[in-house]
């Protein structure tokens, strides 16, 4: 019961007020009546299970757009983030990372300038959500021109840092500063995942001001913190 | 796979015909578990239906016209200590519906064309 309570808390969670509590409700009200009338707990289970497919599609069908957007990508952040986690712990060592002249300076290259515009971007955003620059820009302005350059730069940096990783897989896995940045980094990517899906779901409400609210700006501190950690980390794993 | 416009898939369908079977018995109203219990025993089935297929199903079915839903008086689970029902009924247009799906299996296949030369 408890876990068809969670689920349903969960994928109604992005729609309308009054979609969302006459779905809660009606479900409350059938494991009610399937407890009284004594349903096993398997069969309520079984109900949950057979249903979650019909739930997420009428779930994405009734959220408006921007929600629809946000949980959209994060889904695909989140198969993103399992595959590359697969491929750090099962990928084989590339003999073309480690013979061919050109891969790992290319891919050296191409993950440094990933990082300067990914986290040049990341800078920008962050110090406008600390209200410590950029004051005069919209902060809605400023997620929606920022966020596509910073997502181009993340794409880069993860695709070249994975060829890198590839080039000596178990030495990388050994090692400690890159198992911290990994870390780091899963922290990260999960603090700009919640600044996005759910810091700035009311951003109209404080776009134009200066003064943006407290989770914001902690948000936007332990994300400066935290890419500062993981560019730091990175440099050193070649001496650590 | 689209829908034909105006045509119900089974599901809904056998919503409706167990909402006609329940009002034939006296039962003009009733909640998600009490028709998921229906739709069981028609079918034989061994689990009830899902709750997400069940309640877009009804959901859809009222968006057509052909169920109509309101929650009881919150009096009423107050006194009974029990969360409140959303009560569906049959409308007269989903009435038609059965009685068209109905009339539809019954109709006989077209005859076979026989050559006569």
């Amino acid at each position: 019961m408890g876990l068809t309570r969670w689920w349903t808390r969960v994928y109604t969670a992005g729609l309308p007020v009054d979609l969302r509590d006459t779905r809660r409700a009606e479900v409350e009200s059938d494991l009610w009546e399937s407890v009284s009338d004594g349903a096993p707990s398997r069969h309520i289970l079984a109900r949950l299970a057979l249903g979650i497919a019909d739930d997420l599609t009428w779930s994405l069908t009734l959220m408006d757009t921007s929600t629809r957007a946000t949980a959209t990508w994060s889904v695909g952040s989140l198969l993103v983030f399992v595959l590359a986690w697969m491929w750090l712990t099962l990928a084989p060592e590339s003999l073309a990372m480690r013979e061919s002249r050109w891969a790992f300076p290319a891919a050296s290259i191409f993950h440094l300038l990933g990082m300067v515009l990914f986290l040049g971007m990341r800078l920008v955003l962050d110090l406008r959500m600390t209200a410590w620059a950029f004051g005069g820009t919209s902060a809605a302005e400023m997620v929606k021109r920022v966020g596509p350059w910073s997502l181009v730069g993340a794409i880069v940096t993860v695709v070249s840092g994975l060829a890198l990783y590839s080039a000596d897989p178990s030495r990388m896995a050994g090692s400690a500063m890159f198992q911290f940045k990994v870390a780091a980094l899963s922290a990260a990517l999960v603090n700009a995942w919640f600044f996005h899906a759910v810091l700035t779901r009311r951003i109209r409400e404080w776009e134009t001001s200066t003064a943006t609210p407290a989770p914001v700006r902690a948000s936007a501190y332990l994300s400066l913190t935290l890419w500062g950690v993981i560019l730091v980390a990175g440099r050193l794993i070649a001496f650590v | 796979m689209r829908r034909k416009a105006g045509s119900l898939v089974p599901l809904e369908l056998a919503i409706c015909t167990a909402a006609l079977d329940l009002r034939e018995r006296g039962v003009e109203q009733f909640h998600g578990y009490l028709i998921a219990k229906e739709l069981k025993d028609a079918s034989d089935a061994k689990l009830l239906t899902a709750y997400g297929t069940l309640y877009r199903a009804l959901g859809r079915l009222e968006q057509m016209g052909l169920m109509a839903s309101a929650w009881e008086d919150p009096q009423i689970p107050a006194d009974e200590n029990r969360p409140r029902r959303r009560l569906y009924a049959l409308t007269p247009d989903g009435q038609t519906a059965v009685a068209n799906a109905a009339r539809e299996t019954a109709a006989p296949l077209a005859t076979p064309r026989v050559s006569t030369t």
